[in-house]
């Protein structure tokens, strides 16, 4: 066969490739901090045809042998903010991740979720939906001794926790009494963490993304602002992807009207001499 | 008669070759910084035919008959160095050229080229192209530190407010030396050395899109269907010509 239709072929494959990317993309333009990934294709190798005349070299005969995808990289673009008002939902504007550690001590890092609170005696542990514990920014786990609502935590991931103390005064209205004093209790603060190369942070589902060697080494994050009762949605653009979704499928379908046309030709070539 | 086969296979030879480069246009539609190729058909010279063997003309000793062309080849691939469409991106590390010139990466084989702007920050702070080589400052690679930094369209790299590189964007004296490498890279293979382009601008956040208008290469891939098989349909008409001149002529009964 011709390489035409070896070119049309790496077409189909990479534009295959693109669009289960963005169909991924689509697929979470609801969940709560996924960040979108894009695909970039580049041109493969190229041959230099043979010069039939005179001179045979110094002139610009490169033939190109079709395209491969080059990157799939996710594009850490902030996503909306969308606010909750509960107290255990937290999500970052700006640069940086949640350092989140799993029972087995696996580090991994994300943008944020709903947390909740799982208690260990006196002490209630800060951990995800998976039921990793949340870190500080010393690389322990956070926990207090209070309920949800006491955990309040300011933009730069200070945490605070409010203590009630002194007499409880009767009145008619709360059989409980109210209290007399409540003061807040600096408990350290959250470990938000970003990284030299965000690309090369490994994506591992789930919203959560695992450290390598490309990323580089976790640094305490510099340039963010922490919401408490809110939740980053995904940043997946819907008419961005859908315009790319078009262009790809639009390129697929030519992509593939190559091939066939290759094809003719060597039906062609087949029947001169019937 | 013989020859006239031979000139069709030429002709359906340069017309493959069309087919490749048009086909890798249209499968690299979407490729970032892609720059169109154009293959250049021409005509082998023109030979004189004369007369052998005529005697009917008394006053020259060989008769002309004519030119000839005996069949087409593919004379150059030229690039076309349009500029492509600009996609926001809003990444800080992606930047994309409006005008003339190519950013300049380090690979093992030496400086190579590009217009493809999708870089990245490295583990080590560097901006990386792609594949994983240096983008080339005026002093060498940009070191960035994080991808918190902005580039100012004359290229300037600012970290933090402060100029602290100038991205290298080169040009040559003949872009027809330009010679692609695969990769979104380029090569010069020409004579003199790099220059600063006039009124090219880096524009950060954006990529450049390839500059494949799929609709003329559609048009073009049915012209080169089509002189294909008018080829296909000479070369079987000579052969039928050749069959009839060598079976038919001379049957008796």
């Amino acid at each position: 066969m011709f390489q035409a239709a070896y070119s049309a072929a790496s077409g189909l494959s990479a534009q295959q490739k693109r669009i289960d990317t963005i169909a991924d993309n689509i697929a979470n333009v609801n969940s709560a901090g996924y960040k979108a990934r894009r695909t970039d294709f580049k041109d493969a190798i190229y041959s230099t045809l043979p010069r039939m005349v005179q001179p045979q070299n110094g002139i610009n005969m490169e033939m190109g042998h079709g395209v491969i995808d080059a990157a799939n990289n996710v594009k850490y673009i902030q996503g909306a903010v969308n606010i909750t008002e509960h107290p255990l939902d937290f999500c970052l504007e700006g640069d940086g991740f949640f350092a989140v550690e799993d029972s087995a001590g696996e580090v991994s890092y994300t943008r944020g979720d709903a947390f909740s609170l799982v208690l260990e005696g006196d002490l209630a542990y800060l951990v995800t939906k998976q039921g990793e514990f949340v870190l500080n920014n010393q690389g322990e786990r956070v926990a207090f001794s209070g309920r949800a609502e006491d955990l309040v935590v300011d933009g730069n991931g200070m945490m605070k926790v409010r203590v009630y103390s002194g007499e409880t005064i009767p009145d008619a209205n709360n059989p409980g009494g109210v209290i007399a004093t409540e003061e807040y209790v600096d408990i350290g603060r959250l470990g938000i963490y970003s990284f030299p190369n965000k690309s090369g942070l490994t994506s591992i589902g789930t919203g959560r993304f695992q450290e390598t060697e490309v990323s580089g080494a976790p640094f305490e994050a510099e340039s963010y602002l922490l919401h408490q009762g809110a939740l980053e949605n995904s940043n997946v653009n819907i008419a961005e992807e859908m315009t790319r979704l078009i262009r790809t499928q639009r390129a697929f379908q030519i992509s593939a009207r190559a091939l066939s046309v290759a094809d003719q030709m060597e039906g062609l070539a087949n029947i001169i001499r019937k | 008669m013989l020859r006239g086969l031979y000139i069709t296979a030429t002709g359906m030879m340069t017309q493959r070759n069309l087919m490749n480069a048009i086909t890798n246009n249209i499968v690299n539609a979407e490729t970032v910084g892609y720059k169109k190729d154009m293959m250049v058909s021409r005509s082998f010279e023109d030979m004189m035919l004369v007369q052998l063997k005529d005697h009917s003309h008394v006053r020259q000793l060989v008769p002309d008959v004519g030119p000839l062309h005996t069949g087409v080849y593919v004379d150059m691939t030229e690039v076309d160095y349009k500029q492509g469409y600009f996609e926001q991106t809003g990444d800080n590390a992606e930047m994309a050229l409006s005008g003339e010139g190519f950013f300049v990466v380090d690979t093992p084989e030496g400086e190579r080229y590009t217009r493809a702007g999708n870089f990245y920050v490295s583990s080590e702070g560097f901006l990386q192209n792609a594949d994983g080589y240096y983008v080339q400052g005026q002093n060498g690679a940009i070191n960035v530190g994080t991808d918190n930094f902005s580039v100012s369209t004359s290229g300037d790299v600012l970290v933090d407010g402060a100029i602290m590189e100038r991205v290298r964007v080169v040009t040559f004296p003949d872009l027809l030396d330009m010679r692609k490498e695969g990769d979104n890279l380029y090569s010069y293979a020409g004579a003199g050395a790099a220059q600063q382009p006039v009124g090219t601008t880096v524009r950060q956040g954006y990529i450049e899109g390839s500059n494949v208008d799929i609709g003329r290469e559609v048009a073009d891939m049915m012209v080169v269907y089509r002189a294909y098989e008018s080829s296909q349909k000479m070369s079987t008409m000579i052969d039928e010509t050749l069959g009839k001149a060598v079976n038919d002529i001379g049957r008796v009964g």
